[in-house]
């Protein structure tokens, strides 16, 4: 039979039945009168009220069993019956029932409510029974209520415990079960039992909009099916014949979603039912909100974490872009399957996405290069999210264009599927960025993942922000530090200038540091020399700029250095290749130093030179570097002019020690005749060029020689100072005819009385050379050392250092000085030199004895570097060497020519014709050579100083003298000169005048037959 | 100074005794006392150079210049020596013929009382 007719046939037999039944009932009740009226009429009993009574069990037994209607029917029916059967004809009934109205009443009453009776007794015990039922299916439903509760309770997985409920709801409830889950706006199936029975309604449950509308919009449980529930509910949930029973999961407002329970008949669900399922649901909702609360702040206590987490990293974290990249790895983690995060850059015009994660590389590389060529940012309208403030969640039908499309993870979907999350990041009411999360297949985002969203959006606000301060005052740090760096270079350049005493040593230094501030190819220094308006070069670095390397020194007019110089101020330039003025510019360019920087040395308002960068790139130079290097400049300034000062100082201090030292010491010794003198000075200090030791030969009017030798206390301007003092001294009392004894006590009470106790030693003697004898004196000094032929005698003198006792009296002694000797005499620091003076004494007469042979001015080096290659000299050194000349020696000095000397050069000659054995000869060489000497005195020199040099000497058998001078011969044309030359030819055998114009020599000759020579 | 000179009359006429070299150096010292006789208006001089030791071409300038100015005034200028030395001198230059040359004081006294007379009268 189809399913239909038979449903038909269901439905038919669903209306009849009662019908049926209660029909049957009146049959039976009708019946049952029948035959008590026949029993009783049978019986012959006649009627008799009380009959009425045997119909009661039938009564009550129609009634029971048919219900009330039956029961009612049997009871007026049999009442009927027995009185028309049982009591008299019919028309008598009528009177009979008249007559005993009241007890027949009764006894129909009776019998109505002995129906009654039946009837409810039988309602009663359905009822009872009902209520048994009932409360049966009460204790059931409270049993399986307390499962269920207790299921879901104990269970922790929802899954299993939905599905343990749906088991115990399944057959007890229905014959299938399911849980549809709310979530948000949609239900989706939970778990379900059974429903392969009923498996298109399943699917109408499921997918059937209208289905799920009605679902969610139930008030309360309710059953569905056929002709009941919204129009055409029924119709589509009947599909399977199934009746459904819904019962909503609600906890309080909120929908969370459906039990449904279905079953073939509709009449498996009753009330009992219903309220069960009611029941059932209510749990189930309240575990379902229990769990979805406990998940959501499990949820709540996870992002917490989360976030906690995030700013620990945050704190960890502080360069921006490991930040970033550690927000965008958690939120892909946490939110979705990968993030970018995009920056609103300084401008305020454009949003970097320069953060992108994706768990799988490739994917985010795409997504890299889609966001960084910005293909993605404007489909995404980031700016107007960003503007709007708020998170919004973006399904794949808002996005527009392919490229955005394609990188999502699951590219088919429908378009209100949701893809992608923007968060705007605030920080401070200021939109920062953007947090962009794409989800993952079928992810959905709910309040909770907007709020973390939020959230971290909040804090990474804030991290972006205080990274963004960090790296800012990072950077002002490195460049304070860098500063700093720079000012130390700066100082280091320029403690470098100040404490070299020459900056040539140390320039490359110099310019090494300057590369921290300046970039250059090549660095000068050029100084002005306003004397000669000349700029010289003193320092450079760098390679030479053509070969060979030129300076740069050269006139300043017309040139860069020379402007700067005038104008005080900077100069740069740009491009030797395009601009050339000046007079470097065409030497640079071919050079190829392109840009050039020239600044002012400037101090005290003098600009005494430049600081040259050169650089062989264009337009190196700026104003920035001007501000780095002038201070440089500056320093150099003055420095320089400090050294320039240092140097002019030293120059003149120079000066001075030779001037002074040239008054102190004589340079040009007197080469008296007879006498050959040669000393040597050291001072300690070679610098100083001046020192305490002193020595002196001076040439008195008689032609005694005062020879003397002395050592301050002390070093430099002071001690030479009262060295010179000495000196004019003992040559003032030695003019005066003082001998040495004599002038060493003047000195010595002399040098008493000057305040500052300066005390020295010193040794004297006044030679006679004509005499051939010497006088000495000394006073705290080392003995003079006389050499005759073969030994030599050391000239002891007692006394002590002059300047420290009064009212001395120094002793003298006479000694003979024969030609032939050499007197040498110095001072301490000679034979000082090796620390033990005796060692040094020995030295010295060793050194005088190898040295004896050469003649003074080649001795006195001589003994010096023979002395102290015992050791380093010590102390200031004087040495003097006086020969007297041996008899053979030519007769060979020199003087100046002054008329005083006229007299000298005169007992001069007569004392060599006299030891050569030309004695007959002194008067005309005397008198020849005179007038020679006269010559020169008057005419040689023009009034200026000059000397004379006479020489005689032996030539073959001729007896020569020499005159010499080295003036600019005039002709001797005045009145009676002439008569000089007469008198030379007059008186020598041959005159020759030799004239130069460097000098004239006239050599005077006589000739002297050999036997005429005497002794 | 090597030189001393010493001036005394002698029968009103003025002698210079000179004593020492006469050379550039000490010729000067002759020629001032020279032109100071000569400023008092003596025309007849006499120099002695007996102890003169010496005599260079200064000396002869000087003696010629006083020479030339006494003879101008009708004086004269003599001069005593006799060490050959000087006679050289003299005679080499020619001088010899141009100065009245004696041998002793004597002489050149008497002769110079013949020169003519001076300024100063006597």
């Amino acid at each position: 039979m189809g399913r239909g007719r038979r449903r038909a046939l269901e439905a038919g037999a669903a209306t009849l039945l009662p019908v049926l039944r209660a029909l049957l009932g009146i049959a039976a009740g009708v019946l049952l009168a029948a035959l008590c009226t026949l029993v009783i009429g049978l019986l012959q009993l006649g009627y008799r009220r009380e009959f009425l009574f045997l119909y009661v069990p039938g009564v009550l037994v129609v009634a029971h069993l048919t219900g009330l209607l039956p029961g009612v029917v049997a009871a007026l029916g049999s009442a009927l019956l027995a009185l028309a059967f049982l009591e008299a004809p019919a028309g008598q009934v009528v009177a009979k029932l008249r007559a005993d109205l009241l007890p027949q009443t009764l006894y129909v009453l009776t019998l109505l409510l002995v129906a009654v009776a039946g009837s409810q007794y039988r309602a009663v015990q359905h009822r009872l029974h009902r209520d048994l039922l009932h409360a049966r299916r009460r204790e059931q439903d409270e049993a399986l209520l307390v499962e269920v509760t207790d299921l879901l309770m104990r269970q922790p997985e929802e899954a299993v415990a939905l599905e343990g409920v749906l088991r115990r709801l399944v057959p007890a409830l229905g014959e299938a079960a399911a849980v549809l889950r709310g979530e948000g706006a949609r239900l989706t199936p939970g778990a379900q039992i059974g429903f392969g029975l009923f498996p298109r309604t399943w699917q109408a449950l499921t997918t059937e909009a209208a289905v799920v509308e009605a679902l969610m919009r139930a008030a309360g449980p309710a059953v569905l099916g056929r002709g009941s529930g919204p129009v055409g509910l029924g119709e589509a949930l009947a599909i399977d014949r199934a009746a459904l029973l819904v019962a909503p999961m609600r906890f309080g407002d909120e929908a969370l979603g459906a039990l449904v329970l279905a079953a073939r008949s509709a009449r498996a669900f009753d009330g009992e039912a219903v309220r069960a399922a009611g029941a059932v649901a209510d749990r189930l909702a309240a575990a379902v909100h229990r769990r979805r609360l406990a998940e959501q702040r499990r949820r709540r206590d996870r992002h917490t974490q989360f976030i906690s987490d995030l700013m620990v990293e945050f704190a960890r974290q502080q360069a921006l872009p490991a930040l970033l990249d550690r927000v965008a790895t958690r939120c892909a983690e946490t939110l979705g399957q990968w993030c970018a995060i995009g920056l609103v850059d300084a401008g305020q015009e454009v949003l970097r996405f320069d953060t992108v994660y994706h768990p799988q590389a490739e994917r985010g590389e795409a997504l890299r290069r889609g966001f960084g060529d910005e293909r993605l940012s404007e489909p995404l309208q980031a700016r107007r999210i960003l503007e709007q403030g708020r998170p919004v969640v973006l399904t794949r039908g808002d996005l527009r264009g392919d490229a955005l499309r394609a990188l999502l993870d699951a590219p088919e979907g429908a378009d209100d599927d949701p893809v992608v999350m923007a968060v705007p990041i605030y920080s401070g009411g200021r939109p920062l960025g953007l947090l962009v999360v794409g989800g993952r297949a079928g992810q959905r985002w709910d309040e909770e993942d907007l709020r973390l969203s939020l959230l971290i959006a909040d804090r990474a606000g804030a991290a972006i922000t205080n990274a963004r301060l960090i790296e800012a005052e990072r950077r002002a740090r490195a460049r304070a530090e860098e500063e700093a760096h720079r000012l130390q270079a700066l100082n280091r350049i320029i403690a470098l200038a100040a404490a070299s005493t020459d900056l040539g040593p140390v320039f490359d230094e110099f310019a090494a540091a300057l590369r921290v501030l300046v970039p250059f190819v090549r660095v000068t220094v050029s100084l002005y020399v306003p004397e000669r308006d000349w700029l010289r070069m003193p320092y450079f670095s760098g390679p030479p700029l053509t070969a060979p390397p030129e300076r740069f020194e050269g006139p300043r007019a017309g040139t860069v250095r020379g402007w700067v110089i005038d104008h005080g101020r900077p100069f740069i330039r740009r491009d030797t290749w395009r601009e050339a003025e000046f007079a470097e510019d065409a030497l640079l360019a071919r050079a190829g130093i392109r840009a050039y920087l020239v600044l002012p040395l400037a101090t005290e308002g003098r600009v005494i030179g430049t600081l040259n960068f050169g650089h062989a790139e264009p337009d190196t130079y700026t104003a920035e570097h001007v501000r780095l290097a002038q201070p440089v400049a500056d320093q150099l300034a003055v420095v320089l002019s400090r050294r320039q000062l240092f140097e002019e100082t030293r120059r003149l201090a120079g000066q001075l020690a030779e001037t002074l030292q040239r008054a102190l010491l004589p340079a040009d010794l007197p080469q008296p005749p007879f006498t050959a003198v040669a000393a040597v000075y050291r001072p300690a200090d070679p610098e100083a060029r001046i020192g305490g030791d002193w020595y002196d030969a001076f040439l008195l009017p008689d032609d005694r020689l005062l020879v003397g030798i002395g050592d301050v206390a002390g070093h430099g301007p002071p001690a030479a100072a009262t060295m010179g003092q000495v000196r004019h001294v003992a040559r003032a009392y030695a003019l005066e005819g003082r001998s040495p004894a004599e002038i060493l006590r003047v000195v010595n009470d002399l040098l008493y009385q000057i305040p500052g106790g300066l005390h020295l030693s010193m040794w004297l003697a006044l030679v006679d050379i004509y005499r051939g004898e010497l006088v000495y004196s000394g006073g705290g000094h080392p003995p003079a050392v006389l050499q005759t032929n073969g030994e030599a005698r050391l000239l002891h003198s007692s006394g002590p250092p002059l300047g420290i006792f009064t009212g001395l009296a120094y002793t003298e002694e006479r000694v003979p000085f024969p030609p032939g000797c050499r007197l040498v005499a110095y001072t301490d620091g000679l034979v000082e030199a090796t620390r033990d003076i005796v060692e040094g004494e020995r030295r010295l007469l060793e050194a005088m004895a190898a040295a004896r042979a050469v003649e003074p001015g080649l001795a006195v080096t001589r003994l010096v570097d023979q002395v102290l290659a015992g050791g380093p000299q010590q102390d200031d050194l004087a040495l003097l060497v006086l020969d007297a000349l041996p008899p053979e020696a030519p007769l060979v000095f020199t003087l100046p020519a002054v008329p005083e000397n006229l007299r000298r050069i005169r007992r001069a000659v007569r004392t060599f014709a006299e030891r050569v054995g030309a004695a007959h000869l002194a008067t005309p060489m005397v008198l020849a050579v005179g007038e020679a000497v006269l010559n020169v005195v008057e005419h040689a020199y023009s009034g200026q100083p000059g000397v004379v040099t006479v020489r005689g000497e032996w030539q073959g058998e001729a007896l020569t003298v020499l005159v010499a001078d080295q003036g600019q011969w005039r002709a001797p044309v005045e009145r009676g000169r002439g008569r000089g030359a007469l008198i030379m030819r007059g008186l020598a055998d041959a005159v020759v005048t030799r004239a130069g114009p460097r000098g004239t020599v006239v050599e005077l000759r006589w000739q002297v037959r050999r036997e005429e020579v005497g002794t | 100074m090597d030189i001393q000179v010493q001036v005394r009359k002698v029968d009103g006429v003025p002698l210079l005794d000179v004593a020492g070299e006469l050379d550039l150096y000490t010729s000067p010292k002759l020629k001032a006392a020279l032109d100071s006789l000569l400023a008092e208006g003596h025309t007849r001089l006499i120099v002695n150079l007996l102890e003169t030791t010496y005599l260079d071409s200064t000396a002869l300038s000087v003696l010629t210049a006083t020479l030339k100015q006494v003879r101008e005034a009708g004086g004269n200028l003599g001069l005593i020596y006799t060490q050959p030395q000087i006679e050289r001198m003299f005679t080499i230059t020619g001088l010899d013929e141009v100065f009245p040359i004696f041998r002793g004081e004597a002489d050149a006294v008497n002769a110079a009382r013949a020169w003519g007379a001076d300024a100063a009268g006597r």
